[in-house]
């Protein structure tokens, strides 16, 4: 009976007026307005850095030819002017910078790339760590190992992203998938980023060719993931790892990025079942020295990276949860982030009271979060009040929140300011 | 005049390894948070590296003793990441002797395990290049220390030596941070096991900051004064 009651409280809470809304306009106008009034910062140097790394793939891309490539720019520029599309595509572009610089790293002409590594990856894992974990690792294999080395190499990998996002979106505050978006897109961008610079090969390498110098004419190969293809009869994971557009992009392993990066995505959301996703994790990295993709020294690359990228999402723009609040629908304000540095971590702690607040320090304030939270719960409470002789009415306490919602979003937000978005 | 001042030392001391921010911009708590996970990171190696003992039947005692000190330093830093985000000094001074301790381990196993694989790699290679060719003459111990690409793992080894040291002066200036900010004192302290603990860690810090407790001394000293003045116009 709780139960329901505390179910009906929430679904009525879910039916607020709240300024997080999803834009359903078709009308280009709002974008173009809001371009007018962007306020210009140094963070709005990413876009000239993502509009580089387009330019430079779209150079280089030979197929699809040039009206291929004219109509997909096309295309992208009229998504990112709909609001309707521009809410989806403007948190994205990092990840569809990513997509397109990998595919682009098939036709870069191999004089224009550095020499490729073979033994300097297990230098450093013989040196750093003691001996060839991978090496180790594999050398007895079973179709059962072989199986819990594919469900989470094969299968959650790829489809643990479009999950995570449906429950950032739901579980969350407003405003996470975005910077999830964001987060996503930059690690994977700046991990292949660094195998194009950095290209060294993978153990399957080292078990088929020795320690022989290698060159671009190498295709890729699935290393453990043959064993699957003859236990299911397929060929997926040779033809898919043949084709690959980075043969040697073995350091830093994105596998161990991705999973580390939903891990502490998942533990910021859900504090309570940290360890069970940081157990994934080490799934994972075992699954993939296993298979004969990844030294040690890459998944140690790669977990760093994930988490520069949310240390920087979580003091920079994630939004903080609030007590006794799950769904997105809940929230009436959000509060970003904690402060990357000294000056930012002392402003937030500047304002000691609440009631002494103004509009700009209002939600930058701890003190007014548990103030808010009070009377958030005491709303909520209020919604199954009856009648009672005492009471002179039935109307809900006055929020002070009641002020945000009615701002107007237009005069101070900026398209490259994504806290407008939901 | 300037020229005849006696150097002070320990501000010396203090301006050289005592950092004010991680990397300029971070502060230096988000600065050991990183370094927390990235120790963790390191060494989840030793559960992987446990596991891999049971299929290397001829591991060498030094990797049996890394493995074990990875797992134990990993249920260390585990504990120790619950804390330091609440900014306990404690914790932060645990933290520092840990890393320290860490770091020293891990340059005594990183130069052992150089050594032991240079000298193999330079045997290998000297034995196959002798097959090959035995006419000619064995080539230099150093072109087959070069021809096996060493100069980027000698260059990566050493960089992630430093970036080692230089979390070290991190968790150090944070755990002085937090001591100076706190305003503990090894008198204040309870004088139960934790208490006892905080007092022994902080010895260090108190001996070299002697000199600038004294000189802070006297501005604490006014603050009092200027009470007990407060004080007796009120009785008066």
């Amino acid at each position: 009976m709780s139960a329901l009651s505390t179910l009906k409280k929430r679904l009525a809470a879910c039916n607020r007026a709240s300024q997080y809304k999803l834009e359903t306009s078709l009308n280009p106008m709002p974008t173009f307005r809001l371009l007018r009034n962007t306020k210009w910062s140094w963070t709005h140097l990413q876009y000239v850095f993502l509009a580089g790394n387009l330019i430079f793939a779209c150079i280089v891309i030979e197929s699809p030819g040039f009206w291929g490539k004219f109509g997909i720019a096309c295309l992208l520029a009229i998504a990112l002017t709909v609001p309707l599309t521009r809410q989806i595509f403007f948190p994205a572009i990092v990840i569809i910078t990513w997509a397109i610089l990998f595919y682009s790293c098939r036709f870069i002409p191999e004089r224009w790339r550095p020499p490729i590594w073979v033994r300097v990856l297990p230098t450093l894992e013989n040196i750093l760590y003691g001996s060839n974990l991978s090496s180790l690792l594999s050398k007895t294999t079973h179709s059962i190992l072989d199986i819990l080395a594919w469900v989470p190499y094969g299968v959650m990998h790829y489809s643990a992203p479009f999950i995570i996002s449906f429950i950032l979106f739901i579980f969350a505050p407003p405003g996470t998938l975005p910077v999830w978006a964001r987060t996503f897109g930059y690690m994977n961008l700046f991990g292949v980023l660094i195998q194009m610079a950095f290209p060294c090969s993978p153990p399957w390498y080292e078990n088929m060719y020795g320690l022989e110098p290698a060159t671009y004419a190498v295709r890729g190969s699935p290393g453990g993931l043959a064993r699957i293809d003859a236990l299911f009869g397929t060929s997926i994971y040779t033809d898919g790892f043949s084709n690959s557009p980075v043969v040697f992009g073995a350091f830093p392993s994105l596998h161990a990025g991705w999973a580390m990066l939903e891990a502490l995505f998942l533990s910021h959301v859900f504090p309570r079942y940290r360890f069970c996703f940081y157990g994934y994790v080490l799934w994972l990295c075992w699954c993939t020295m296993y298979l004969t993709h990844h030294y040690f020294v890459d998944l140690v690359g790669g977990m760093c990276l994930a988490i520069i990228c949310f240390v920087f999402a979580q003091k920079l723009r994630l939004p903080q949860l609030q007590t006794g609040k799950i769904l997105r629908w809940e929230y009436e304000f959000v509060i970003h982030g904690h402060g990357l540095s000294e000056k930012t971590s002392n402003s937030l702690a500047r304002t000691g009271s609440p009631y002494l607040l103004g509009r700009d320090s209002f939600t930058q304030n701890p003190n007014a979060v548990a103030f808010m939270s009070g009377l958030n719960n005491m709303e909520l409470a209020n919604t199954d009040h009856e009648w009672s002789v005492g009471s002179s009415s039935p109307e809900p306490l006055p929020s002070p929140a009641a002020d945000l919602i009615d701002r107007p979003a237009s005069t101070t937000s900026s398209i490259f300011d994504a806290s407008h978005l939901p | 005049m300037a020229l005849f001042r006696r150097p002070n030392w320990s501000a010396l001391f203090e301006k050289i390894f005592i950092q004010k921010s991680f990397l300029g911009f971070c502060s230096l708590r988000v600065g050991c948070e990183i370094i927390i996970w990235f120790a963790i990171i390191n060494k989840v190696s030793g559960l992987y590296g446990i596991v891999s003992l049971f299929q290397n039947s001829d591991a060498s005692p030094w990797q049996v003793l890394m493995y074990v000190s990875s797992v134990l330093m990993l249920i260390l830093f585990s504990w120790l990441a619950i804390h330091i985000p609440k900014s306990s000094v404690p914790h932060a001074l645990i933290l520092f002797y840990v890393y320290l301790i860490d770091f020293l381990l891990n340059v005594l196993f990183t130069v052992l395990f150089a050594l032991s694989w240079f000298s193999k790699l330079v045997q290998s290679d000297s034995s196959s290049t002798e097959e090959s060719a035995d006419s000619d003459p064995s080539p230099s111990l150093l072109y087959l220390f070069f021809q096996a690409e060493s100069i980027p793992s000698l260059l990566l080894l050493i960089f992630f030596a430093s970036l080692k040291f230089y979390f070290v002066l991190i968790t150090l200036s944070y755990s002085n941070k937090l001591i100076v900010d706190s305003g503990i004192r090894p008198q204040n302290l309870p004088p139960n096991f934790s208490g006892r603990v905080t007092r022994l860690l902080m010895k260090p810090y108190i001996m070299a900051a002697n000199r600038s407790y004294l000189r802070n001394h006297t501005k604490r000293f006014t603050d009092s004064i200027e009470l007990e003045q407060r004080l007796m116009d009120e009785v008066v």
